[in-house]
């Protein structure tokens, strides 16, 4: 099998088949998780083919235009998740997304970092790097503290036990969402979320559904397997204006991205369908472990470089 | 190659292929389904789902 330069002619070569079973497992992921799989291919590109950041991040989130479709559809048609949180969400994180490509692309031109070690690293990489570390430690720590706090509960099901996000922020004006059992939950805090989670999109190349998933299950009390399938809309339309910023910066490596995207597009329609048959203590504690495990790969990561 | 025109590839191409195979998808979906009704219970893929809730 040939190798490639994939990254627009400045990545190191890389083997389309290990590139495809990459995305294979991440598409699993997504589809599973109703996640971009961002957080997971990110550092991979990054780290396993050391592609340059900026390139990782926009073939990241070009490659999760497809996986986000799939999964989308495919939730349509198994009935999960309310879409009408998506649409609400969605123009805070299209306001977002600019913003942190922005912000991406004013540290992509500052000087690099001197570390303690002597050695010298783009501020685009401490800060993605940092970002990851803080933000998926953060949600695996609250998964499997709230998952533990949770172990004697009786089985919940699908039904939704409204949270503190649905019932105690009283700014209006609300809206009902009927298809997850929640009624007048207050539309600016959907869009302000929606906001920080395109934010994010833009600086990490996350689809944002990684934040999004826990703030559904514990902020408003939705099952795991519903909160799957609601973010996925409005990842999609996330990942599209990330994908189209990055685009015009010269960031994205559409062969790249679409190479991952022949094995991630087949492993989003088994996650989908493994989500359907799973129970949801299990799809918790499976979605914080591998959250867990992608912050101390990073760590490991961060580690090495200032050792 | 022009700036917007490669990012309009970058979407539609990857929404073309999302397209393709969820339409793949629901094609073999379809036939095991097919199957199934043809074959009744003894049909290789009529397996039940695991009951969501109460095995662990």
């Amino acid at each position: 099998m040939e190798w490639i330069r994939f990254a627009n002619g400045i990545g190191p070569e890389v083997s389309p088949v290990a590139v495809i079973l990459v995305g294979l497992a991440v598409g699993f992921v997504a589809g599973m998780f109703g996640v971009g799989g961002g957080f997971l291919l990110t550092p991979v590109l990054m780290y396993g083919f050391g592609v340059p950041p900026a390139i990782a991040v926009g073939t990241a989130l070009c490659q999760q235009i497809g996986t986000a479709l799939a999964s989308f559809l495919k939730y349509r048609m198994l009935k999960r998740g309310e879409p009408r949180i998506d649409l609400v969400m969605v123009g805070g994180s299209l306001i977002g997304v600019d913003a942190g490509g922005r912000l991406l692309r004013h540290l992509a031109g500052q000087t690099p970092l001197r570390l303690p070690s002597g050695r010298t690293i783009p501020l685009a990489t401490a800060v993605i790097d940092g970002l990851f570390v803080v933000i998926l430690s953060a949600i695996a720590l609250f998964i499997f503290l709230e998952t533990w706090r949770a172990r004697h509960d009786p089985p919940r099901g699908d039904r939704t036990i409204p949270g503190p996000l649905a019932t105690e922020v009283r700014l209006p004006p609300f809206i009902d969402l009927p298809n997850i059992g929640l009624s007048q939950v207050s539309v600016p805090l959907l869009a302000y979320m929606g906001f920080g989670l395109g934010f994010l999109s833009g600086v990490m190349g996350v689809g944002g559904g990684v934040l999004l998933m826990p703030v559904l299950m514990y902020g408003f009390g939705i099952s795991a397997r519903n909160a799957a399938g609601t973010g996925v809309l409005l990842l999609f339309l996330t990942v599209c204006l990330g994908t189209v910023q990055a685009a015009l910066a010269g960031t994205v490596s559409l062969p790249l991205a679409m190479t991952l995207l022949v094995g991630s597009s087949v492993g989003a329609q088994l996650g989908a369908l493994t989500t359907h048959r799973l129970p949801n203590r299990v799809l918790r504690l499976a979605f914080a472990g591998l959250v867990a495990a992608a912050a101390i790969a990073m760590l490991r990561n961060v580690l090495r470089l200032f050792l | 190659m022009n700036g917007w025109f490669y990012a309009a590839l970058c979407v539609i191409v990857p929404i073309a292929w999302g397209m393709i195979v969820v339409r793949a998808t629901a094609w073999v979906e379809e036939r095991l389904a097919r199957r199934r009704r043809s074959e009744g219970r003894n049909a290789p893929t009529d397996r039940e789902g695991i009951s969501p809730e109460y095995h662990i």
